[in-house]
């Protein structure tokens, strides 16, 4: 190998520019090994190699290893422990909270699918947030109907009806208007689950209402006309 | 700094290393003394453990001048003597003849040296870091040397010695190593590029600046 060869111009070859000090540099006693120095390092090999077939002949032999553990390292196992099992009861509690999955929407009545707001302006329903329409063997989003056991069964139209049809539902609708305060504020104050436990209520509540409505209504009709024979 | 590409271009030519002649073993003599040193890691490889103890022979006093001028105390620079030989004993699988073992093997003394220098640093047995340079390669430590008397303090010409062994210490270790490896074992400044993985025009840049460092340190000396 030659050091004639220099990649770099710019760098000056300084071998006679420093050639004293590179005389003297030279001139430093070379520090040798020390004379027991080849036992010392076939000692150590053979205590790495002792080391290692004993935990091999360990591993191999089944003897059960005899770990010494900081107590330290416990203390940390069990941190870890306790997070993991309080992640596992919130997580878990989190599911027991969300609402098992919604009844099938078919019912006797038609229900429109959407709510007026206090503005008057409409907007989606709950139900159409929250849970996917139920497969529709008929189409029902006219008002369709769909014989079941010699029945007539109607199912929740899935698209929202225009607000100013005059139906029933509307004065479901303005009486959902007035829902209680509390209802708004445990919903800002629990999480999604909780919402989807409310958005059940609403819509039991919903179906009450229209009950009683549906009562008063035959009840004054009955005061009106005569009974039908 | 040269141009990029250039510097690819050496690194390109670090990258593609000379292939090491290795006699195939019926031309070979019989006395291991004779054989290579490649050919010896080669028999040691085959678990001719004789091999290995004839490069330990080869080695050891190189190895032990080079790692006490780098890390200047005796009991380290045997440490890490030990630990160089024994890393070659346990990994000898992972030398290819692609590389000068000479290369090999002061690549490992090296890393050694400079992770002591790093612990040392880290412990706060080197107190006096002292920065400032330009680049990295400009920071440097004087690492403290043993409290025993060093191998070249018994006469009065061995002073001169000390000094220059204080002044070598003093020197970033990039530089330090470099200058070293050059002016004290003669290596080549190809195998010096390639035991520090670094293109020749780096490599002649620090011994260039070593030496100037090193030249202003021991100025009263030629005086």
């Amino acid at each position: 190998m030659t050091d004639d060869h220099h990649p770099d111009p710019q760098i000056p070859d300084s071998e006679d520019e420093f050639a004293r000090l590179r005389k003297l540099l030279h001139s430093l006693p070379e520090v040798p090994a020390p004379d027991n120095f080849e036992q010392e390092l076939l000692r150590k090999i053979q205590d790495v190699k002792k080391t290692r077939a004993a935990w091999w002949k360990r591993l191999l032999s089944g003897e059960r290893m005899v770990l010494h553990i900081p107590p330290i390292a416990y203390g940390a196992a069990a941190t870890v422990a306790v997070v993991f099992i309080g992640y596992y009861i919130i997580t878990s509690r989190n599911v027991l909270e969300t609402p098992p999955a919604p009844p099938p929407p078919s019912t006797e009545e038609v229900i429109p699918s959407s709510t007026a707001t206090p503005s008057g302006a409409t907007e989606p329903s709950r139900e159409e947030k929250v849970y996917p329409p139920a497969p529709v063997e008929n189409d029902v989003s006219s008002g369709g109907e769909e014989k079941a056991g010699g029945k007539k069964v109607l199912r929740i139209a899935p698209q929202p009806t225009p607000a100013a049809k005059p139906t029933e539902p509307k004065q479901l609708i303005e009486d959902t208007k007035e829902e209680p305060a509390y209802l708004f504020q445990s919903r800002g104050a629990y999480g999604l689950g909780m919402e989807d436990s409310l958005n059940q209520i609403d819509s039991l509540m919903l179906l009450d209402s229209l009950q009683n409505t549906r009562v008063r209504q035959q009840s004054k009709s009955k005061k009106k006309l005569p009974p039908d024979k | 700094m040269g141009h990029p590409e250039a510097k690819k271009g050496q690194r390109q030519e670090l990258a593609a290393p000379g292939v090491v002649q290795v006699r195939p073993a019926a031309e070979r003599s019989v006395n291991l003394d004779d054989w290579t040193d490649e050919e010896l890691m080669l028999a040691f490889q085959d678990d001719n453990e004789d091999a290995y103890l004839i490069l330990v022979g080869r080695y050891k006093d190189k190895l032990m001048n080079f790692v006490y001028r780098f890390v200047g105390s005796m009991d380290d620079a045997k440490d890490i003597l030990q630990e160089t030989f024994l890393r070659v004993y346990i990994k000898k699988d992972l030398y290819k003849t692609i590389a000068k073992f000479s290369t090999w093997v002061y690549t490992i003394a090296g890393n050694l040296a400079k992770s002591e220098l790093r612990r040392r640093s880290r412990r706060g047995k080197v107190s006096l870091t002292q920065r400032g340079g330009k680049n990295k390669d400009e920071d440097y430590q004087i690492p403290l040397s043993d409290s025993g008397p060093l191998p070249d303090r018994t006469t009065d010409a061995s002073m001169k010695y000390e000094r220059v062994q204080q002044a070598l210490l003093q020197l970033p270790p990039a530089f330090r190593e470099a200058v070293i490896m050059r002016d004290i074992q003669e290596l080549a400044y190809e195998e010096i590029s390639a035991i520090l993985d670094l293109p020749i025009g780096t490599v002649k840049s620090r011994i260039n600046r070593g030496r100037n460092q090193l030249q202003e340190l021991l100025k009263d000396i030629y005086d």
